[in-house]
């Protein structure tokens, strides 16, 4: 959570731009991360992560502080977008992901350094049930707590903490 | 299970590009939205604004046909000082330089070589004098599309 | 007679259509790709060993020349973009003619190099294009980093006389309608004035460093600050803007 959060939030739901520009400073490289962890490629990434920053400032003064984070927010509307984006790939979906499987060094783009390593936990990842997905990124790689990650997928703690258990050891035997 | 979580952390060195994030952040926050009203006080509100700058225009056509001496004085037209579709085109060719001073900061910039194709772009494309296998993998590898540098064209014939 | 007049022809042939000589008025192809690939089938299609070296030099000094052509023409491009500043200060001219200066020594160089590709054998072109490569990493290149901040330091200070006008015009708005009582506004445009100030010390020494020594060190870093503070200023006139629309029907 970033400093002074509250206040400007509260600025922002009022219409100041500066506070937004916090606002997006602070988080615009997490949901970089989630959604390109996600979607596996650079431009698709930057174009969600535009369009939910997009749609969050369009639609801050819908936004009501109910106890949950504002990270929260902005992951529901990244999943919704990320939702809303391969619905309309449908029909790509499937050459696209014969080509990423062909062509290594473009998959591995969003990786800086080539780490191997992380291209492979990364392509695992993307194994799991979308919703496996959300947890493993939000709790392991964003350290969000059980309550966020809950707030963020709309489910009960409980329900986060058994999906947790399961994407584990799904991704664990993924990655043997 | 501990050594799969130190894994995924290191995730974490995923980051956006620079110029992205600026690029991105400068259309979003530099967009000023006219926010539609919500609820009946809003549309009450706005009407009374409306009604209030009729009015207020009333009153500057009348200063200005009255010949009052302070007629510049409540002119609109310096509440375009404030227009927020002007102050974004100024904002955005100050983003424009911002992009343009990160491309000549990174090492080695990597620009055409016939400059005139882009006045912005200025300085011609730099091999890199330790990475000969790099380079000669680069260009012979390079799509079709993409122009062969001077540097490129000399190391090649070096070898 | 006739000798003489075939003599004359043939040395008007090779002036023409030599590929060493410059023939001004049409500009040099600079898309290296077609004369590597040529070089590349040279290799890959002969049968005589003998006469794909004899091939293949021709490719090669044709190559070069075109290259040399081609950094000649890329250095005049860098002068004329140079030379098309509008500068009116003195000691900025100053430093406008001290690197045109260095790009004229530079096509002298490349014009001087150009004079010894005829001569080359198949191990001299090899060592001349890696010459040529190492002396425009060790000179040229430094040449353009220079040339090309203060091409860009120039282009900001358009940016500077538009954010002053329009502080000043925002300040005259907020004054004409007394909003300069309300806090918020009080506020914002305090800290545009701030941002602004901080922008043009950092411009300042950018000037300052290339009048009074010539230098270019840092000047990128000074630079990228000065325009960061520039658009920091335009955010408070955005969110100028949002509250005087707020406070005032427009």
């Amino acid at each position: 959570m970033l400093d002074g959060e509250e206040n400007l939030i509260r600025s922002a739901v009022k219409g100041r731009p500066s506070a937004f520009g916090s606002l997006y400073d602070h988080y615009q490289p997490k949901i970089y991360r989630f959604v390109l962890i996600k979607v596996g490629r650079r431009e698709e990434a930057e174009d969600l992560t535009h369009q939910v920053f997009l749609q969050a400032w369009q639609n801050i003064r819908n936004y009501q502080d109910l106890g949950f984070p504002f990270s929260s927010w902005l992951y529901q509307i990244a999943r919704n977008q990320i939702v809303d984006h391969y619905r309309t790939k449908k029909t790509e979906a499937d050459i696209e992901d014969v080509i990423e499987e062909l062509v290594v060094p473009a998959a591995a783009q969003f990786i800086a350094e080539r780490n191997l390593e992380l291209e492979h936990v990364r392509r695992a990842i993307q194994k799991l049930k979308p919703e496996h997905q959300d947890v493993i990124v939000l709790r392991f790689v964003e350290d969000l707590s059980i309550k966020e990650v809950a707030a963020a997928l709309q489910k009960t703690e409980g329900a986060i903490k058994l999906v947790q258990h399961r994407a584990l050891k799904e991704l664990k035997l993924l990655l043997q | 299970m501990e050594k799969l979580i130190e894994t995924l952390q290191k995730l974490k060195v995923i980051e956006p590009e620079k110029e992205y994030t600026l690029r991105s952040r400068g259309l979003i926050v530099g967009t000023g939205f006219e926010r539609r009203p919500r609820t009946t006080w809003e549309v009450f509100s706005q009407t009374l604004q409306f009604g209030a700058s009729l009015a207020l225009t009333g009153l500057l056509i009348f200063l200005i046909l009255g010949g009052f001496s302070s007629w510049g004085v409540f002119s609109p037209l310096r509440l375009s000082s404030l227009d927020p579709s002007s102050l974004r085109v100024e904002a955005q060719a100050i983003d424009i330089q911002i992009q343009l001073t990160n491309l000549n900061y990174a090492e080695p910039a990597i620009k055409t070589s016939e400059s005139t194709q882009s006045a912005q772009r200025i300085a011609p494309q730099k091999g890199k004098p330790n990475e000969k296998e790099q380079s000669s993998e680069k260009v012979s590898s390079s799509s079709p599309s993409e122009p062969i540098s001077i540097d490129d064209a000399l190391l090649k014939l070096s070898e | 007679m006739i000798a003489k007049r075939i003599g004359v022809g043939l040395f008007l042939g090779a002036v023409l259509f030599s590929p060493y000589f410059t023939f001004a008025s049409a500009p040099p192809n600079c898309d290296f790709r077609g004369q590597l690939d040529t070089l590349r089938a040279v290799r890959d299609n002969s049968l005589d060993y003998l006469q794909e070296v004899k091939t293949e030099l021709v490719s090669r000094k044709s190559l070069l020349a075109n290259i040399a052509n081609c950094s000649i023409e890329e250095a005049l491009s860098l002068k004329s973009r140079l030379q098309s500043l509008p500068l009116k200060e003195e000691r900025l001219k100053i430093v406008q003619d001290q690197l045109a200066g260095e790009i004229d020594r530079v096509v002298s160089y490349y014009e001087n190099q150009k004079l010894k590709i005829q001569d080359l054998g198949f191990r001299g072109t090899q060592d001349f294009s890696r010459s040529l490569k190492d002396w425009r990493a060790a000179n040229y290149s430094p040449l353009t980093d220079r040339v090309g901040t203060f091409i860009l330091w120039n282009d900001n200070q358009k940016l500077f006389q538009t954010t002053q006008n329009r502080l000043a015009q925002i300040g005259q708005t907020v004054r004409i309608f007394k909003l300069v009582d309300n806090e918020e506004i009080q506020d914002l445009f305090q800290a545009a004035q701030n941002n602004f100030r901080e922008a043009q010390e950092a411009n300042q020494k950018v000037r300052e460093s290339f009048e009074r020594t010539g230098s270019f060190e840092n000047s990128l870093t000074l630079m990228k600050s000065s325009l960061e503070s520039l658009a920091k200023t335009y955010q408070m006139f955005f969110d100028l803007s949002e509250l005087v629309r707020k406070i005032l029907p427009y």
